[in-house]
Formats: C-alpha cells, sequence, structure tokens
C-alpha cells in the first residue's frame, strides 16, 4: 500500500490540531480534528486489502498497412474485493500514436465487474509491442492506493507499404529449379522464345519443324527449340547499415528501401519464385526461401522490424553470409550503395551470382531534401557525377543496376529498367 | 465531474465566509488578504495539487487559530468540514480527469459514489462533532497526552496494518 502526497497533508494537520490542542490547553483544534479523524477513518475501511484484477488485450487488427488507424481495447476484470476508485493506465509503445480516445480511465468497479478502455492509435512501419497496464486501486478519498502491473501482451505489426509492379522483374540467373515459371532458364524445350535447332524426333509436333531449316539439308529435319521459363531462387538483401542512408527527423532513405524490398518480393513469389530475405547491417535477419502468400507474410513480417543502425562488426559488406544463398542464385541488393561495396560485389559475381542492385538514389534524396543554395548546387552535380561513376564502375562488371530517384514511384523505376535492360544498357535509372 | 466542481467552489466559498467572519470578530485583519489570496488560487487553479495543498493548509491553519482563540470552536469546526469536501472535490476532479463523452456512465457512477461516501463522512464528522460540542469532560494534562499519544499510535498502527507484509520489512 503506497500513502500519496494527500495522506501526508492529512497527516501533518492531523498532528499540528493534536499538538495546537495539547500545547494552548484549548477542545477547539481537537473538535476540528474530528472531522478529519472520520474521513481517516472512511479512507482506511475502503482501502483494498488485495487487488485481484485480470487484463485482456483486443486488436481490431495485427498487421496493418501504415497510417491506419486501430482500435485497441484493454478489459480489465475484478476477480477480488470491490474496489472504490480504480485508474488504468495504458502505456503505448513508443512509436504509436494516439488517434481517438485516451488510454487511462477512473472507474469504480465492484466485485467481478469488467472495464472496458478503448482508443485508437496509428503509427510508422514496425512492430510495436504491448507489455502491460498500470492500474492504481485506491479508496474513495484517494489517500491510500495499491499499484499492480497487470499483463496483457499484443502485438501490433504496421507492415510496409508495398507497390506492386505492373511488369514481372527482369532477371536472368545461371540456375532455375524444375518448374515451369517466368524466368528463361537457359535451356532448350518448350516455351516461347526460340532458342536453337535439333534433329527431328518422332513425336516432336509438326508446328515446331522448321522447314525453311530441313530444305536446306537432305539429311533429315530439323525442329525448333524454345527457351525453358522456370521458376528461381531468389536471394533479397535490404542493407540496412544506418551510415549509408540520408535521414532527416521526418523521413528516411531506408524506409524506401524497405518498400522497394516489400515490391520486389510481392513480385518475384507472384511469379512463382522461391524467394528468401536477408536484412544486413543492423543486425543479421533472415528468412528461409519459400513461395507463396505465407512467405510474402513472412517477409513482410521482417521488413516490418527492420531498423537501420550501426554495428561495427558490419560496417562492410564483406561480413555478408553467401553461405546462406545457394550457388548461382538470383540476387537483389537493395542498398544506396558506397563505393567501398564495389569490390564486395565484384567477388559475388566471381561466385557466381547473378546480380541485381535496387539502389534508391541517396544524391537525389538528400538534394530534394536540402534548402536550394547557389553553393549547394555544384556539390550536388560533384556528387551526381561520382554516383554516375559507380553505376558505371557495376556495369562493367555485369551487375545489373536499377538508380531509384525515390521522388518518382519505385514502379516507374522498374519499369525503366525493363526497358534498358532490352535495349542493352547495364544500368537504369530515372533522372530527377 | 461538474457537480463535484461546483459542490467544491460551494464548500470554499462557505469555509472562506465562515473564516472571514471568525478573523473578522479576532480583529486579525491580515489575515482577510491572505484567505482571499488563497481562495481566489483555488478557483482558478484548483487542477494543480499544489494549490489544492496550500489552500487546505491555509484553512485548516487559520481554523485552527480561530478555534484556540474564539469563544466559541463551533465556527472553525465547520469551517474544517468545509474546507475539507471542498479539497476532496477538487482532488476528486483532478484525479478523475476529463471523461470521454462515450464514458460519461462510468463517470457519473464514480462521481455519485463518491459524493455520497463524501455526505456520510461529513454528516457523520458534524455527528460526532455536535456531540463532542456538548460533551463536557476535564482531564488532567497527563490524561490527554495520553489519549492524544494512543491516537496517533493506534492511527499509525492501523495503517501498519494494511501495508502488506513485503513492505514491512523496510
Amino acid at each position: 500500500m503506497k500513502p500519496t502526497g494527500r495522506t501526508t497533508l492529512l497527516a501533518f494537520l492531523t498532528l499540528a490540531l493534536i499538538l495546537a490542542g495539547l500545547g494552548f490547553l484549548r477542545g477547539g483544534p481537537i473538535l476540528a480534528l474530528l472531522p478529519l479523524l472520520v474521513y481517516w477513518g472512511a479512507a482506511l475501511l475502503a482501502v483494498p486489502r488485495k487487488v485481484r484484477l485480470k487484463a485482456v488485450r483486443e486488436l481490431e487488427q495485427r498487421q496493418v498497412k501504415p497510417g491506419t488507424s486501430v482500435r485497441v481495447r484493454l478489459i480489465v476484470k475484478n476477480e477480488g474485493a470491490p474496489v472504490e476508485e480504480l485508474r488504468v493506465q495504458d502505456t503505448l509503445p513508443e512509436g504509436l500514436v494516439l488517434t481517438e480516445g485516451t488510454p487511462g480511465l477512473t472507474a469504480t468497479l465492484g466485485r467481478g465487474e469488467t472495464l472496458e478502455l478503448e482508443y485508437r492509435v496509428e503509427g510508422k512501419r514496425g512492430s510495436y509491442l504491448f507489455k502491460s497496464t498500470q492500474v492504481q486501486a485506491s479508496d474513495a478519498f484517494g489517500l491510500l492506493r495499491r499499484e499492480a502491473t497487470l499483463d496483457a501482451p499484443a502485438e501490433l505489426v504496421v507492415l510496409p507499404d508495398l507497390v506492386r509492379l505492373r511488369r514481372a522483374v527482369w532477371v536472368r540467373p545461371l540456375k532455375t529449379h524444375g518448374f515451369a515459371g517466368p524466368i528463361p532458364a537457359r535451356l532448350g524445350g518448350s516455351g516461347i522464345d526460340f532458342f536453337g535447332l535439333r534433329d527431328y524426333q518422332m513425336g516432336d509436333p509438326r508446328r515446331w519443324i522448321n522447314w525453311r531449316v530441313s530444305a536446306r539439308y537432305d539429311q533429315g529435319l530439323f525442329t525448333n527449340q524454345f527457351e525453358q521459363e522456370r521458376i528461381a531462387n531468389i536471394g533479397l538483401i535490404l542493407d540496412s547499415r544506418e551510415q549509408i542512408y540520408i535521414s532527416n527527423e521526418q523521413v528516411s532513405l531506408f524506409e524506401y528501401a524497405v518498400q522497394a524490398a516489400a515490391s520486389l518480393a510481392d513480385a518475384f513469389l507472384s511469379a512463382g519464385n522461391r524467394v528468401s530475405l536477408f536484412v544486413y547491417g543492423y543486425t543479421l535477419q533472415r528468412t528461409f526461401p519459400g513461395y507463396g502468400k505465407v512467405q510474402l507474410e513472412r517477409i513482410r513480417h521482417i521488413l516490418a522490424q527492420a531498423r537501420a543502425g550501426h554495428n561495427f562488426a558490419l560496417e562492410q559488406l564483406d561480413q555478408l553470409p553467401t553461405r546462406f544463398f545457394p550457388a548461382q542464385t538470383q540476387l537483389v541488393l537493395i542498398s544506396p550503395l558506397r563505393e567501398e561495396d564495389t569490390p564486395v560485389l565484384l567477388r559475388l559475381r566471381a561466385r557466381g551470382y547473378q546480380l541485381l542492385v535496387v539502389s534508391p538514389d541517396p544524391v537525389e534524396f538528400e538534394h530534394s531534401l536540402a534548402a536550394s543554395q547557389p553553393n549547394l548546387e555544384l556539390g550536388y552535380r560533384y556528387a551526381r557525377a561520382e554516383r554516375r561513376l559507380l553505376l558505371n564502375e557495376l556495369g562493367r562488371m555485369g551487375i545489373q543496376t536499377v538508380n531509384w530517384n525515390v521522388a518518382r514511384p519505385f514502379d516507374q523505376a522498374m519499369e525503366h529498367f525493363s526497358h534498358r535492360v532490352f535495349s542493352g544498357a547495364y544500368w537504369a535509372g530515372i533522372e530527377g | 465531474m461538474t457537480a463535484s466542481r461546483v459542490l467544491s467552489l460551494a464548500n470554499l466559498l462557505l469555509a472562506a465566509a465562515l473564516l472571514g467572519d471568525q478573523l473578522a470578530g479576532l480583529g486579525a485583519w491580515a489575515g482577510l488578504p491572505i484567505l482571499a489570496f488563497l481562495c481566489l488560487s483555488f478557483a482558478w487553479g484548483s487542477s494543480r495539487e499544489i494549490v489544492q495543498l496550500f489552500t487546505l493548509l491555509g484553512l485548516i491553519g487559520a481554523a485552527g487559530y480561530c478555534a484556540i482563540l474564539a469563544s466559541s470552536p463551533l465556527p472553525a469546526f465547520l469551517t474544517v468540514i468545509a474546507a475539507l469536501t471542498a479539497w476532496d472535490l477538487a482532488g476528486f476532479v483532478r484525479r478523475a480527469g476529463t471523461p470521454d463523452p462515450q464514458r460519461a456512465r462510468l463517470a457519473a457512477r464514480l462521481e455519485h459514489r463518491h459524493l455520497l461516501k463524501l455526505l456520510l463522512v461529513d454528516l457523520a464528522g458534524l455527528a460526532l462533532g455536535l456531540a463532542a460540542f456538548g460533551l463536557r469532560l476535564r482531564l488532567g494534562f497527563f490524561w490527554v497526552v495520553l489519549v492524544a499519544l494512543a491516537g496517533v499510535l493506534g492511527l499509525a498502527l492501523l495503517v501498519q496494518s494494511y501495508r502488506p507484509r513485503e513492505d514491512r520489512s523496510r
């Protein structure tokens, strides 16, 4: 039981009146003391001896998009003696914003009665864990109170924004799986794109016979072969090294990287591929390779929790554990990139990984954040030239790069990339 | 919580009027501006605990002064009841906060129960006081000290008995 400030004040006044009565040998102060004593007595009689409360928390939705308001309902049940004055104060996880209602309530609660506290919250991308709620049970006059912490766990996950890509992402890994999919498999068979010619074999459809070639040679008939299209292993790597991301109090380039990772995961999984995610930089988080909507949910859950931070052990990309990805997998790195990262990317290429780098443009992003100043323009031009050189270098290594100016939608950047790939360019970007 | 707020101010005015009359009767004119200042600060900033604290201290201190010097302790006694009621209701309004319109029913129930309890406490205090006012006992100083010590000790033991076991060892 915890006395409050009111208790101290009242105790002081009681003692002062007693001393005054005794000191001056007058009955007046003692008479004036009587209401205080009655007040004390009433408070002590009503103070809860033991608090037996149970709390249950209900969330309207457990996984939501950013900016969605979620109703939180906390139900407190009194399983013990009646509580004259019960103060329930719910603690919001850091980062959540209250949009409606109040997370606190004072009420009287009889035996077996329940109390419902309702409010709405919203938050940015992240995982928010509600742990417990604080209750204070006191007598009717608030003189003595008991405090307790009631467990009421619940998790709210605000998933990253998902921009659906209108076209499939063009990748061409060295190795594919045996199931039909959208990725050219470098193998002849049935498909759409012409792959080569072979001798006619019994059972080949007549439509596949290349009559023009067969007419040139006497030895027999030739059949067209088409490139098989299959699914592939795709490894998404999200770079979460804080030092390479530009951010201010309102916005961070990392949020765009997360958005890109979510969209790419959705695009690859929708096409039937086997996709895994690896978050590298601050912590190491990963999902095992998998297919379908369940895998997309797993990936979005990991992305919801992803944070950019500084980890001295993972300052460089060279600590990237490549053994997580099967040989000849298609890797997709989502990172703004630094010049020091290029040797690591080259090594990945040398180990047989096909590499696509989706790079949210830090130069354009920082330029958009900075106030326009004449002397800033020169620096901007230098930074842009350096960025162009870096992307050209990657292109020479055979690494496909999407330079994404985040002022434009990600979908546009990927569509532009597909056009550029077919026209033979190594890197694609949308100029700001 | 409007009723509690209004009742709190009404009791404050009553306490101030009773006390003002007694102070004027005793010729303690210097106490009147202080009393006015306390009442005004309470009326304007009654949601702050520190204001409530100083107002109650001031009112009961002045009531004690009047109870010692005045010929009849009855007005001082009534002042204490009114001041205690005003202070309690102001504290209750502060603790209850501003309830949501959706929780008006809960707030009304809480307020109703609180007002009822306070009324009972006030009536009990008044009845006890009036009974004591009519009672004449002549005690020697030793007995008075003994009764006072027993009262303080009893109060301390009562509070101690309500503390949980783990707290008692401290």
